[in-house]
């Protein structure tokens, strides 16, 4: 589909943009593009589009457009940071994220809330890696196309997010007893 | 299961599956219009649909995307998918990117034309129609660049010029736009008529040499010699004459319509 998008059937990457719209505009609120999530996802697609010659065919789609909605997000971010705080991006990604109201019954709404919270005071690239292998729910491999990274680097750094994302947690539990006390 | 093996009840979801159920409950989703802002954003750039570039031994050095609104017929895209080659400049289907705010050539800087020529080591040629340049640059050891204002009074788009003569060349620039020539080394591949049948270009004569016109806009990109895009140098043109001269490619935009910009083309000395 993507060799007759190229060829000049532009109709056809309405049916692309369908099926991967929500998960792009997820990555871009994950990784803090906030309130331009969706200016974000708009420009990407487009990006995409003009970058589609460069697409090998039988490479996966998913990553790849990805890759293009994460390096969006951040100069989003980056625009925004003269501008803004760090706590205060912090609290837009809660917002962001915590914002909705989701059918969810393995969490409970302390955890999710204190999950979120944890979340957002992550650096960066921390909770990129966290937001696309987990709550995206992407593969290895993927999440590396996306973060152009090593395979290998996806693992020891999803595994090092996960330990500072613990501390964060036990952090926040300590507050929250230490305030209700 | 390495992950949280010490205080986690049995029954309780680890860290990772935690996270899982968390992107699970997201209910963001994409924005009802977003395909059709896309398909608006990808239209909004009609004149970027086509690639050119030029390799120098290997070395690329040249990218345009221009284009072509014509009716072409899908098929025909299909087939010039590949490249279209020529002189130095090879012609690719796909977007090019937005042009740069001020677009310049890696290192470009001023110079003069013998001190472009000692750069290059090739003649560098003049156009006797348009007489001496207002302005010469040299970038990256291999292109040198002539510009000239805009002819003046050139608001007649029938005006033509008498080929081989000095005068001005008569046709009209584009708008807004100087006349620049670019001269590089580069005569590389052969000229691929079965894509020309698509009105992706014109095949022209410059003095018995092969040329090729292209009537629509062009954006024009640096690549480097290892084959990255210099997004800083992208550039719009308009009405772009490309010729070769043994091993010189000659690449003359601003002039318009193509009697004029075949006209100052055959007047290099």
């Amino acid at each position: 589909m993507i060799a007759r998008v190229v060829a000049g059937e532009r109709d056809l990457y309405r049916v692309l943009v369908a099926r991967y719209g929500t998960l792009a505009k997820r990555t871009a609120v994950l990784c803090g593009a906030a309130a331009d999530a969706d200016d974000v996802v708009q420009d990407a697609f487009v990006a995409a589009y003009r970058a589609l010659h460069r697409f090998r065919s039988g490479e996966p789609f998913r990553p790849w457009l990805l890759r293009i909605v994460v390096n969006r997000s951040r100069n989003a971010v980056r625009g925004r940071q003269r501008a803004q705080a760090l706590a205060d991006r912090a609290a837009a990604w809660h917002a962001e994220v915590l914002g909705e109201d989701p059918v969810t019954g393995a969490l409970t709404a302390e955890r999710r809330e204190a999950l979120v919270r944890a979340m957002g005071g992550l650096r960066a690239a921390d909770r990129e890696i966290l937001a696309l292998r987990y709550l995206l729910d992407l593969s290895e491999a993927e999440t590396a196309v996306a973060l152009k990274v090593p395979k290998g680097t996806v693992k020891s750094r999803t595994a090092r997010a996960l330990e500072r994302l613990r501390g964060s947690l036990a952090d926040l539990a300590v507050g929250v007893g230490a305030g209700d006390d | 299961m390495t992950e949280l093996p010490d205080d986690r009840l049995p029954g309780e979801l680890s860290l990772p599956d935690e996270l899982r159920a968390l992107g699970r409950g997201l209910t963001v989703r994409a924005s009802e219009d977003l395909a059709d802002r896309v398909l608006a954003g990808i239209a909004a750039a009609p004149a970027r649909t086509r690639w050119w570039r030029r390799w120098l031994a290997g070395l690329v050095v040249l990218v345009a995307a221009i284009g072509v609104t014509a009716a072409v017929s899908a098929p025909v895209r299909a087939g010039i998918a590949h490249a279209l080659r020529f002189g130095g400049v090879e012609v690719r289907p796909g977007p090019g990117p937005s042009p740069a705010a001020s677009p310049a050539l890696p290192g470009e800087r001023p110079t003069d034309l013998p001190g472009a020529a000692r750069v290059v080591g090739f003649p560098v040629k003049v156009p006797a129609a348009l007489g001496p340049p207002r302005s010469v640059t040299v970038a990256d050891g291999r292109v040198v660049s002539l510009l000239y204002p805009a002819p003046r009074g050139s608001t007649s788009p029938g005006a033509t010029a008498s080929p081989g003569g000095t005068a001005s060349p008569g046709g009209t620039a584009s708008p807004g736009g100087a006349v620049r020539l670019d001269e590089f080394l580069g005569n590389l591949g052969p000229l691929w008529d079965k894509y020309l049948g698509g009105g992706l270009a014109q095949r022209v004569d410059v003095d018995g040499h092969e040329a090729l016109w292209f009537e629509d806009d062009v954006t024009l990109v640096y690549v480097d010699p290892n084959g990255g895009e210099v997004l800083d140098s992208a550039r719009d043109t308009s009405g772009t004459l490309v010729w070769t001269e043994g091993t010189v490619t000659y690449r003359l935009d601003g002039v318009r319509p193509l009697s004029a910009a075949l006209a100052v083309a055959r007047t290099m000395r």
